[in-house]
């Protein structure tokens, strides 16, 4: 393993203790393990092992989810400015999730929440897909994906409006800018088996990533069937977007800022970007939660606030660049 | 809104006949008023007869948010809009302080008489309110009954469980993890019957978040939320659903946000019906 590679790991390590010990409330952790190691009910315990425990988790994998589709993307749809939130995947996603919830679908079974938001997320990439074929430019691809945010981010909110439910509407902030607090182990629990399965499927395609980077003919004879690659990098973007979403709303610039920032590190090869995307992102996602939780103000902030704080400037630079 | 068992009700309604029906109205009263906001559209038909009352908001026939809002159905509602509203020809518009603030300057730039109706937090800033939209349209007698009525009942249902919850530890929940600290009319109820508001003791200004670190932390006797149907269709109310909770377990007590929104005599329906929710768990 690269050194960079371990220190990514190292530094995704201590983030995930710090945010272990950032919270609310000033508990002490050793006692909270010590209650925990001797089986004694305590708040401490409760605050850990209920509270902090799942939010840490779920930081860790929603980052790992989303940087890792988001290289994903940008390696299928070979351009760099692809990702779940620019190109409306991570908001289709909260659409369908919204509309299963605030109907009362989602009560019928476990799975039905993070399945629609699957499904949302699914037809976007399909719907990319055949843009990108029928466009002429990588910015029309873009432009696209922009037109398919607001359009999807509008019908969220048209649909939180019309939900019988007289508080759904201030919980589009939630669904626009997501967040991790107050989740409970049942949300952790819920999303694993889909961010196992999106996780593995992309990493099944990272070969054909490289190869796909030379050109669809090249990857060809190479012998890659790029139909089935391409079924695997959708349904694996699905289900770690969907299930991000369903969980823990649309959270930002995370899928944009991750491959980008690795990519010098990694040559530019697609498929070892997805390796290094994985802690890359569960950095990032971490990061952005501690400084939530330890930024001066009446009330926390929204995951996504802090991920674009850092992920637009970064952006414009990015667009500056590659003018250049 | 789920069917409640609250026996205050009935007394309510017979009271509010017995002020309509006496028109007390003072000479050169406004005669064709209209309100842009649910707390004074309530004011007004406890006060005023209902010819006199020309238009109410949309909300006021909503019983989510109207505590009367049988009583506005047959009233035309208007969304706050100048238009709407300078069709009527009122001489007076009554609205919050807090709602409609481009509509209510542009009536006043139109020479409409407009009166703003601010924030009640305390039980004598609600009493206050009802006997000031009393003075704006001329039914201070109304007011009085009003007043002294929900007063009395106030101070009986206090007496009955000061002595049953004093010192105990509440919690107002609302949604999206939002609780009442201080500044509230939650917090005064609290306080007015000798409890500690959690919320208040965690920081909490106004409606806020409450962290469920802190929550849990605080570990409250009562927590107190709207009724359940309300509040069950939400990604983003964990506190109420949160399993760290169950270990906890608060008695849980249910009074409707709508009777501390805004000033009125539901204020006394709300520490009956504690009084009757706290008898029935001892």
């Amino acid at each position: 393993m690269k050194p960079a590679l371990l220190g990514l790991y190292v530094l995704v390590a201590g983030l995930w203790l710090l945010e272990l010990a950032s919270g609310a409330s000033g508990i002490n952790l050793a006692a909270a393990l010590a209650d925990w190691w001797h089986n004694t009910a305590s708040v401490a315990r409760i605050i850990l092992f209920e509270v902090r425990l799942p939010r840490a988790l779920l930081a860790l994998l929603v980052g790992a989810a989303l940087a890792s589709s988001g290289a994903a993307l940008q390696g299928l749809l070979r351009n760099p400015l692809a990702s779940p939130d620019m190109l409306g995947v991570s908001q289709s996603a909260a659409l369908l999730a919204v509309c299963v919830l605030y109907f009362g679908y989602s009560r019928l079974a476990w799975f039905v929440l993070p399945l629609a938001a699957l499904c949302g997320a699914a037809l976007a990439v399909l719907l990319l897909l055949q843009l990108t074929r029928r466009l002429a430019s990588a910015q029309a691809l873009i432009l696209a994906g922009i037109a398919l945010t607001a359009l999807t981010s509008a019908l969220t909110t048209f649909a939180l409006d019309y939900a019988p439910n007289p508080y759904a509407l201030q919980e589009v902030y939630f669904w626009m800018l997501g967040s991790v607090a107050n989740r409970s182990n049942a949300e952790v629990l819920l999303a694993l088996p889909f961010f196992g399965v999106g996780t593995a499927l992309l990493l099944s395609c990272r070969r054909c990533l490289d190869a796909l980077s030379l050109g669809e003919d090249t990857a060809a004879t190479l012998g890659y069937p790029l139909s089935q690659y391409r079924w695997r990098l959708i349904v694996g973007v699905a289900c770690n977007v969907g299930a991000a979403v369903a969980v823990s709303g649309s959270i930002g610039f995370v899928g944009l800022i991750v491959p980008h920032v690795l990519r010098p590190l990694v040559q530019s090869q697609p498929g070892r970007l997805l390796w290094w995307s994985l802690p890359g992102g569960s950095v990032l996602v971490l990061l952005a939660d501690v400084l939530v939780q330890h930024l001066p103000g009446t009330q926390e902030l929204q995951l996504g606030v802090l991920t674009a704080l850092l992920g637009a400037p970064f952006f414009l630079y990015l667009l500056l660049k590659q003018r250049s | 809104m789920p069917a409640m068992n609250i026996p205050s009700r009935s007394c309510l309604s017979l009271l509010l006949l017995l002020t309509l029906s006496v028109p007390t109205m003072a000479q050169g009263a406004p005669a064709r008023i209209v309100s842009m906001n649910v707390c004074t559209d309530q004011l007004l038909l406890l006060l005023v007869e209902p010819a006199r009352i020309k238009s109410l908001s949309y909300f006021a026939a909503d019983p989510a948010y109207s505590n009367l809002a049988a009583r506005a159905q047959a009233l035309p509602a208007n969304r706050g809009q100048a238009d709407e509203v300078m069709v009527l020809q009122p001489d007076l518009v009554l609205t919050s302080a807090f709602s409609a603030s481009f509509t209510a300057s542009v009536l006043q730039r139109l020479h409409q008489r407009v009166e703003r109706l601010g924030f009640a937090s305390t039980r004598q800033q609600v009493f206050a309110q009802i006997a000031q939209v009393a003075a704006w349209t001329g039914n201070p007698d109304q007011a009085a009954i009003l007043i002294e009525t929900a007063r009395a009942r106030i101070a009986e249902a206090s007496r009955q469980l000061q002595p049953l919850v004093a010192g105990k530890k509440a919690v107002f929940l609302s949604s999206n993890g939002v609780a009442f600290g201080t500044g509230t009319l939650q917090d005064d109820f609290l306080r007015s019957i000798g409890m500690r508001n959690v919320a208040a003791e965690a920081g909490v200004a106004g409606p806020a978040p409450l962290p469920l670190e802190l929550l849990l932390a605080a570990a409250p006797d009562f927590v107190i939320s709207e009724p359940r149907g309300a509040l069950d269709q939400q990604q983003a109310h964990p506190l109420l659903q949160h399993p760290a909770l169950r270990h906890l377990h608060p008695h849980s007590l249910v009074l409707p946000e709508r009777w501390f929104d805004c000033a009125g005599p539901w204020l006394a329906d709300a520490y009956a019906s504690m009084a009757e929710q706290v008898r029935v768990l001892r």
